[in-house]
């Protein structure tokens, strides 16, 4: 799952999956406009809907990816 | 070619997804500054804006305001080329939301003489406004209805508007409204016939064999309203030309008819032959022709002879076709003028003339056209026009000088400036304003800021009563003799410093006398001072 996040990510962001791999816990990769775009393609992607709660807890690779298992295990 | 052809298909054929409207890369190089004044986020528009607005060659670099709710409109970039007004209106709790948006408004339009647009969500307002051109979001909130706002993104994204609702209010604002603001409009739109404006081939399927389908129907509708609001509409196509008027005479279920067509070229020539007669007809340049044709070969054909030529590859799904040309760069009309009205029929006059002064000597020919030139002072109510005109002129301009409609209302109040409007009629049409000059009185004498004729009026040999008397009005209006002009000379420009050279030489960049006289006693010639 979390390969087909970073690659999701990787090409919003145009930041490499190599350096994103490397920043899974970093919050301040992008900035709120770039947190819209990422949110919209995931909730498209994973056919889900995020609470306005979910989706300020979402700004590390890591934290996006618990969110979205908690999602689909519901 | 190739670029254009890709963007078609990529904006409007396709659905493309945020990702790759996102990582769009523009080829375009002249960059155009819009300044956006907002109280609340405009970013999600912008990140994908590139691919739009490269469809017709524009680079955008976005400058923002603070988010003001008050609208004190304090630094605002005056050196910006267009200004997006861009509201939320569901923050104001006042009663009189109407008014104040209205008063801002007013003093906005006085500091900012470029193009201004409001797009007003949350509220229906009225503006009372004609500077100031409005987006309305009601067509996307209607379509999209609970998915117009999407309120649990607010605190990310700065804005009520769903990423749906900005995402199609990106297409419609970056296609139709920016670059018909930013750039001359275009004037003609020349179609083929053959599977472009009906399914089948006129020569082979015959005239009852055709098939008008429910969507080249709404197709030819589009093209017929696009005619109304003053585009000529002209035909490219290999055909027999008796074949095509008798399609046109017997298909009654078309929508468009022959009058709707300025001029027809059917033969077996090459397209490019049809669109150099159809241009020369219509005395305009090529970069203001879109043409469409469902044969890339026959767009390559004729892109290769006219580069500058806007193009169009019809679909087989007329519906298809009917989007990209509802949505083509500078095809779009904010208010119908007069002039619009008229224009169609006054270069099929145009033809009627050029039969005239074959016929008989020129002088007979003047005379017989029974000609009215009216000489206009500062008119106020022609202004609208008047800035059209200094927009899209590139033929006879002495200076490129592009007139918003707040400038052209600064100097007329201003008494050191005087702007000439000049209107042309005779017994085959009313021709509208066709020439515009602006002046301003110094000391040593008049100074000519700016003149411009619209191409309609050239080579009817008027060109010396039109322009030389504008400026004798002009001169007459400040009490002087003296008069200085100037000269930027452009890429199309040709036949203004041809003129120049043969009659304001001395006056060129240095004050000297100028006097001119009308020696054509048959003209009747009308002044205006106070309309």
């Amino acid at each position: 799952m979390t390969d087909k996040i970073i690659e999701i990510i990787s090409k919003i962001t145009q930041i490499s999956t190599e350096e994103l791999n490397k920043n899974k816990e970093n919050e301040d990769l992008w900035d709120s406009f770039t947190h819209i775009e990422i949110i919209m393609q995931l909730e498209n992607d994973y056919n889900t809907r995020f609470t306005e709660e979910e989706i300020g807890q979402m700004r590390s690779i890591n934290k996006i990816k618990n969110v979205i298992e908690s999602k689909t295990a519901k | 070619m190739q670029k254009y052809l890709n963007l078609q298909k990529f904006l409007l054929e396709n659905s493309p997804s945020r990702i790759d409207l996102l990582n769009y890369k523009s080829l375009s190089k002249k960059t155009y500054k819009i300044y956006i004044y907002r109280n609340h986020s405009f970013e999600l528009i912008e990140n994908i804006s590139s691919a739009y607005l490269d469809y017709s060659d524009i680079k955008a670099e976005f400058i923002y305001s603070d988010y003001d709710d008050t609208l004190s409109f304090i630094n605002l970039d005056l050196t910006s080329d267009m200004l997006i007004l861009w509201l939320d209106l569901t923050r104001y709790n006042i009663e009189k939301i109407e008014d104040v948006i209205n008063e801002r408004l007013n003093i906005l339009s006085k500091m900012y003489t470029k193009p201004i647009i409001l797009a007003a969500f949350g509220k229906d307002i009225k503006i009372n406004n004609d500077k100031v051109i409005i987006y309305n979001f009601n067509e996307i909130k209607n379509e999209l209805k609970d998915k117009y706002t999407d309120i649990r993104l607010e605190p990310y994204s700065g804005t009520k508007l769903s990423t749906q609702a900005l995402t199609q209010c990106a297409q419609d604002i970056l296609l139709n409204y920016i670059p018909a603001l930013l750039k001359p409009n275009l004037k003609a739109i020349v179609v083929d016939l053959d599977n472009t404006l009906y399914k089948g081939i006129l020569g082979e399927d015959l005239i009852d064999g055709i098939e008008l389908t429910l969507e080249h129907k709404k197709l030819q509708e589009v093209l017929k309203q696009k005619a109304k609001e003053g585009y000529f509409l002209c035909v490219c196509s290999k055909n027999e030309k008796d074949d095509v008027v008798n399609m046109f005479n017997k298909r009654k279920d078309f929508p468009l008819q022959l009058d709707d067509f300025t001029y027809i070229s059917a033969s077996w020539d090459s397209k490019s032959k049809g669109i150099g007669e159809i241009i020369k007809f219509l005395n305009i340049a090529s970069d203001s022709v879109v043409f469409i044709d469902d044969n890339i070969g026959e767009l390559a054909q004729v892109k290769s002879v006219y580069p500058e030529i806007k193009i169009i590859l019809a679909n087989n799904d007329a519906k298809i076709t009917q989007k990209i040309l509802l949505n083509f760069p500078c095809l779009k009309k904010f208010s119908i003028k007069q002039e619009d009205a008229i224009r169609s029929t006054d270069a099929k006059a145009n033809n009627a003339r050029k039969q005239l002064m074959n016929s008989s000597n020129f002088e007979d020919y003047l005379k017989s056209l029974n000609v009215e030139i009216t000489y206009e002072l500062n008119n106020e109510e022609k202004i609208p026009r008047i800035s059209e005109l200094s927009r899209k002129t590139n033929q006879f301009i002495f200076n490129y000088k592009r007139y918003s409609e707040a400038e052209l209302e600064k100097i007329i109040k201003d008494k050191d400036y005087a702007v000439v409007s000049t209107v042309l009629k005779d017994k085959l049409s009313d021709s509208g304003i066709i020439c515009v000059c602006t002046g301003k009185n110094t000391k040593n004498g008049v100074e000519l800021e700016e003149c411009f004729v619209s191409c309609r009026a050239l080579g009817r040999g008027l060109d010396e009563i039109i322009v030389l008397g504008s400026i004798q009005f002009l001169l007459n209006h400040f009490n002087s003799k003296k008069l200085k002009i100037f000269f930027t000379k452009g890429e199309r420009n040709l036949p203004a410093e041809n003129f120049i050279n043969k009659h304001l030489t001395q006056n060129l960049t240095d004050y000297a006398n100028f006097k001119y006289e009308n020696n054509y006693e048959f003209i009747k010639i009308l002044y205006k001072e106070k309309v």
